[in-house]
């Protein structure tokens, strides 16, 4: 066992400040098949991290393995200080609670209006509807969909859809929003209007992890960059731009 | 809040899996229908033999040359085991004369017939039909008697013929009701299928895995109950409306047909229980590899 070349990291001290933090992470699909490989990365609290990187490079696996969907096959994941191949199966659930997700692809319910979409989300872990019927008409507010509470998914645009999405990740105000391609089916115009949402999101102090190959996205926010290739961390920079000569 | 909300994903899930939901339920019905049919059997063949095995006694037929003093040595014997209750002499003449009353509408049968023709006899009734066998064995060949006749071997047969109807419908309603836990997990695993988004959401935002399997789980026990009821009810309604109408139609049946209040709500509350039971290893089932994630 033992980490895959753990001897390259260098870590910062550990403090409380410290969200996601992967030491020597490896995972193997299948034999011969490597996603990620010895990767070392450091999040702190309140950050907003861009994983970049071509198609198949790690970056959604990365992101499942901060939610536990996958196990990684050698090194250890940490998530709000509690190291996660140690959380035992039944407490996954109040981890996922404190880590919201957005997709490229939405993932709302059809037959739920906006309302009852976000709704959902908080039913499902068992909210009261007191709760419910305050917060979920405030977070829709937040996301500018404060009129559209009744409409279906199918009657929305492409964008409006998304900030249902971010706001059903967002309503159970979770320490993390990680988001994958969330701007992979919009127009430009329409991707910068969700890139502030998910500034403004960061701005409450929550910590975003943004797995992207929007070039225009990254350079024009001028946050930290994390970029992987071939599962492995090829670049990590404070205020990065997508990348040198791309 | 919760448990309203359990209930109407129950419903939902039920409505919209309606027809598999309704062949899970008579599959269910049938097995359970089985299974009482084969308790009711078993119970029809414990009345019956129950009034013949009253009336099984044991008659021993005296050599017409036996002396006195052996009919009376013999029914000694017989006084001091404690198996046997009566010990009855029926003379030649007594036998005769039963004969006749027996076959009075037939003179044919007697018209020939002197005192003398038919055996004297000991006519034995025992505390119970089990020492038939026994007590027979024993008295065998015993002098001045010719011959040892009883009825058990009827009483036997009957109850081998019960039992092994009772075994075979047994594995039949066994077989059924296997059919019917992998019918409600099929109905089940069909509900997870058609909410596999709602599922998928429904883990991303943290739902514990209970509060995802205790709808489906629901509709399971739904399904197997409202099985078992349907059996129930047409097992109690044949009680109260066929069965005594058997009896009154043919009364030498009306015994047969008639049974406790007690014995009869005792087999349609276990029928209920296996329903119920039934229906938890169908959920079992289609929830065994189900939500690993």
């Amino acid at each position: 066992m033992g980490l895959a070349g753990s001897g390259l990291c260098v870590y910062p001290a550990e403090g409380d400040r410290e969200m996601i933090k992967a030491v020597g992470v490896a995972k193997d699909y299948r034999v011969g098949l490597r996603a990620l490989n010895d990767v070392c990365i450091d999040i702190t609290k309140g950050e907003f991290v861009f994983i970049v990187g071509p198609s198949g490079s790690g970056k959604s696996t990365f992101l499942k393995l901060i939610t536990k969907e996958e196990d990684p096959s050698a090194g250890e994941i940490h998530v709000a200080g509690k190291n996660l191949a140690r959380l035992p199966r039944w407490r996954v659930p109040f981890l996922r609670r404190n880590v919201g997700c957005v997709f490229q692809d939405f993932k709302l319910l059809p037959n739920k209006t906006v309302f009852q979409n976000v709704a959902f989300g908080l039913q499902v872990i068992g909210k009261p509807k007191g709760v419910i019927s305050q917060q979920v008409p405030q977070i829709l507010e937040l996301v500018g969909l404060g009129e559209k509470l009744t409409r279906y998914p199918d009657e929305l645009s492409g964008g409006e859809q998304q900030r249902v999405s971010i706001a059903r990740a967002f309503v159970n105000r979770p320490l993390i929003l990680l988001a994958d391609e969330p701007t992979g089916n919009l127009d430009p115009a329409t991707s910068v209007g969700i890139m502030r949402l998910l500034d403004r999101i960061n701005r409450t102090s929550t910590t975003v992890v943004m797995a992207t190959h929007d070039h225009a996205i990254v350079d024009s926010m001028r946050r930290r960059v994390i970029e992987l290739e071939d599962g492995e961390v090829v670049r990590d920079q404070t205020r990065g731009i997508y990348g040198v000569g791309t | 809040m919760r448990i309203r909300y359990f209930l109407a994903e129950t419903v939902n899930n039920l409505r919209r899996n309606a027809l598999m939901a309704i062949a899970a339920t008579s599959t269910v019905a049938i097995s359970l229908l089985l299974l009482g049919g084969v308790q009711i059997l078993g119970m029809i063949v414990g009345n019956i033999t129950d009034g013949w095995e009253a009336r099984i006694e044991i008659s021993g037929y005296l050599r017409s040359n036996a002396t006195s003093g052996e009919v009376r040595d013999l029914e000694a014997d017989l006084a001091q085991m404690p198996e046997v209750e009566e010990v009855i002499y029926v003379s030649e003449r007594q036998a005769l004369e039963e004969y006749r009353s027996d076959f009075e509408d037939d003179p044919a049968l007697y018209e020939g017939l002197r005192v003398g023709d038919l055996p004297a006899s000991l006519r034995i009734a025992l505390t119970d039909a089990r020492y038939t066998e026994e007590v027979a064995t024993r008295i065998e060949g015993a002098p001045g008697l010719d011959d040892v006749e009883f009825g058990g071997g009827l009483v036997r047969r009957l109850l081998q013929v019960n039992s092994l109807l009772r075994s075979i419908t047994f594995v039949l309603s066994v077989i059924l009701m296997v059919a019917a836990a992998a019918l409600i997990a099929n109905t089940i695993r069909l509900g997870i299928y058609a909410r596999r988004d709602e599922i998928g959401i429904m883990k991303l935002v943290g739902a514990t895995n209970w509060f995802i399997r205790i709808p489906f789980m629901l509709e399971g026990l739904v399904a197997a109950f409202a099985g078992a009821l349907i059996a129930v009810g047409i097992v109690a309604g044949a009680n109260a409306v066929l069965f005594s109408r058997i009896g009154d139609a043919v009364p030498i049946l009306s015994s047969a047909f008639s049974f406790s209040t007690e014995e009869m709500v005792t087999m349609l509350g276990a029928l209920i229980g296996v329903g119920a039971l039934v229906g938890l290893v169908g959920s079992a089932m289609a929830m065994r590899r189900f939500l690993e994630v």
